[in-house]
């Protein structure tokens, strides 16, 4: 029997299951395996230094949902290591040796496993009795080796959530390098391209409004004059975009409060939300938040932002920008309804030139992109395809620590 | 008496742009096609004011532009070029006006009129 239940103990710890949806299982398993009317696990919270409870089966009275980490049998687990085999004079009574338990009320004997490779401690076990017992030598060791799987399979949970956050952070800064690689790459083009492209522009436009003066103000063939004239300032707009971007100025950097930059550049765009039918939230700390900027620049990378998500929802919705403190990082959110981009899109946002809009230059993001590097912060992207997209800018408060410092 | 500009640019069509529009101000025109050119006309020429694209193969503007300062100190220079770049770097330095080249030419004219001190 005792083989029986550790495999079965094994095979659910071992399932695809979420963690908490096996530990719960395995609670259930162990409360009808063992003489006892209740079984309990608790997981370890680290940060916050309590063990939380995950799973419980049978009796639900006396379940406490949080113990510190010193309180109680849970806590003398911890610190000794130890498996603790309690009994209680009676049903009232809480406390065993000397050392209190608000979960033994009710019963009259108690086992509590700590949940440890050895090491560290990720949780505890506990299987309560209202009858007065002991247990069996055999169920003793099998429930001290189904306590070690268990703290293996919160161990492992944890290893694994670890991994996926580095791995994420690993392939978000890969994104940024390439996306910086390309844009040095864009900048040698660019200045190459801008004066072969440009002077034959001024020839083409400067000609053509010469030929405007020439004609009679009655002539039809004013209206292809000005054509050319207009798609030729569109040309050069776009070339003076890419010469602007490239162009390094040295920023003057100053210390701003996020929060005015963030709201001019917002009342820009008043007049357009009214038109799109866009209702704008605005949620600003009320705390100024300081950070080394040169104004002009930041404003300019809200404006993409903003125009973007204005852009996106061309049939009305809600625009909603927010700041706040975070930490050392001033984080100004950009958010919107408009469906967002597919999935297989993202990774190009960034990139010069890359546009799905029939009159974009596809510079928008990338020259955000570059202004925010400059200010030691970065953008994370959050798209949720067909709800809508939000962009966070984090900036480096200033102050004495946080700096440099990441 | 007409003031006479020097317009020095390597292409062609920039620089028949330059001289019908200026001709319209009422400026007389002369063109140089390069650095060394320019250098040659301002010789024998009397020029009032030069217009110095700085991209120019050969000799490049701003080696022009010091040539020119070199020995004639007081003649007006206006650099005209696509890159904003040399904004900072040139344009406080040693011309008297900076033009970023586009085919609205209001500002270059502007820049023109307000140097040779001409009524518009
Ligand atoms: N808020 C958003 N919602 C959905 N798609 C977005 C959003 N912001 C950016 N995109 C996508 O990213 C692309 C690139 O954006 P970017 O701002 O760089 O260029 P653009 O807006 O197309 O042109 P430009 O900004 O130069 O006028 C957009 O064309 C769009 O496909
Ligand atoms: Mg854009």
């Amino acid at each position: 029997m005792g083989y029986e239940i550790l495999s079965k103990v094994i095979e659910l710890t071992d399932s695809n299951l979420g963690l908490d949806q096996r530990l719960k299982k395995v609670a259930g398993l162990l409360y009808r395996s063992f003489p006892v009317d209740h079984c309990s696990i608790y997981r370890r919270d680290k940060g916050e230094k309590l063990f939380k409870i995950v799973a419980a089966g049978g009796r639900r009275k006396g379940s406490v949902n949080a113990y510190r980490e010193d309180e109680g049998l849970a806590g003398l687990a911890r610190r000794s290591k130890k498996a603790l085999e309690v009994s209680t004079p009676s049903e009232e009574s809480t406390s065993w040796r000397g050392v209190e338990d608000r979960g033994l009320s009710g019963y009259r004997s108690a086992f509590v496993y700590p949940l440890t490779d050895g090491k560290s401690c990720y949780g505890v076990l506990y299987l309560k009795s209202t009858n007065k017992r002991t247990l069996s030598t055999t169920n003793r060791k099998l429930l001290g080796v189904i306590a070690k799987q268990i703290a293996a399979s919160i161990k492992y949970d944890e290893n694994i959530v670890r991994l996926k956050r580095t791995y994420n952070e690993l392939k978000n800064l890969q994104t940024r390098l390439a996306n910086a690689e390309k844009l040095m790459a864009l900048g040698e083009l660019s200045a190459t391209l801008a004066h072969e492209i440009k002077n034959p522009l001024v020839s083409i436009g400067g000609f053509a409004t010469r030929l405007k003066k020439k004609l009679d103000p009655g002539s039809p063939h004013l209206v292809y004059v000005d054509h050319i004239f207009n798609q030729v300032t569109r040309l050069e707009e776009i070339m003076d975009d890419i010469l602007n971007f490239t162009e390094d100025k040295s920023l003057k950097f100053s210390l701003q409060n996020i929060n005015p930059i963030v709201d001019e550049a917002l009342g820009l765009f008043e007049e357009a939300c009214r038109n799109q039918n866009i209702e704008v939230i605005k949620d600003l700390s009320k705390d100024s938040i300081q950070v080394m900027a040169d104004p002009h620049q930041l404003k300019i990378a809200f404006d993409n932002l903003i125009a973007n998500a204005i852009q996106s929802m061309e049939h009305g919705g809600t625009l909603t920008v927010k700041t706040r403190k975070e930490n050392d990082w001033g984080v100004v959110e950009v958010s919107d309804v408009g469906g967002g981009i597919a999935p297989g899109l993202v990774g190009d946002i960034f990139n010069p030139f890359f546009t799905t809009k029939k009159s974009g230059t596809g510079l928008g993001l990338p020259i955000t992109h570059k202004i925010i590097t400059k200010h030691d912060g970065h953008i994370e992207v959050f798209n949720e395809y067909g709800k809508g997209m939000t962009f966070a800018v984090k900036l480096p408060c200033a102050g004495k620590r946080s700096r440099r410092k990441r | 008496m007409k003031k006479r500009v020097l317009i020095v640019d390597d292409e062609e069509g920039i620089r028949l742009l330059y001289k019908e529009e200026l001709e319209e101000e009422g400026c007389d025109v002369e063109l140089a096609s390069s650095g060394e050119e320019a250098l040659e006309k301002l010789e024998s020429d009397n020029i009032d004011l030069v217009l110095l694209d700085i991209k120019m193969p050969g000799m490049d503007g701003v080696e022009v532009l010091r040539k020119v300062k070199e020995r004639w100190k007081e003649l007006p220079v206006i650099l005209c070029t696509a890159y904003p770049h040399y904004k900072q770097e040139f344009g406080t330095w040693a011309s008297d006006a900076y033009v970023v080249k586009s085919s609205d030419l209001r500002e270059l004219k502007e820049k023109v009129k307000d140097i040779l001190k001409m009524s518009s």
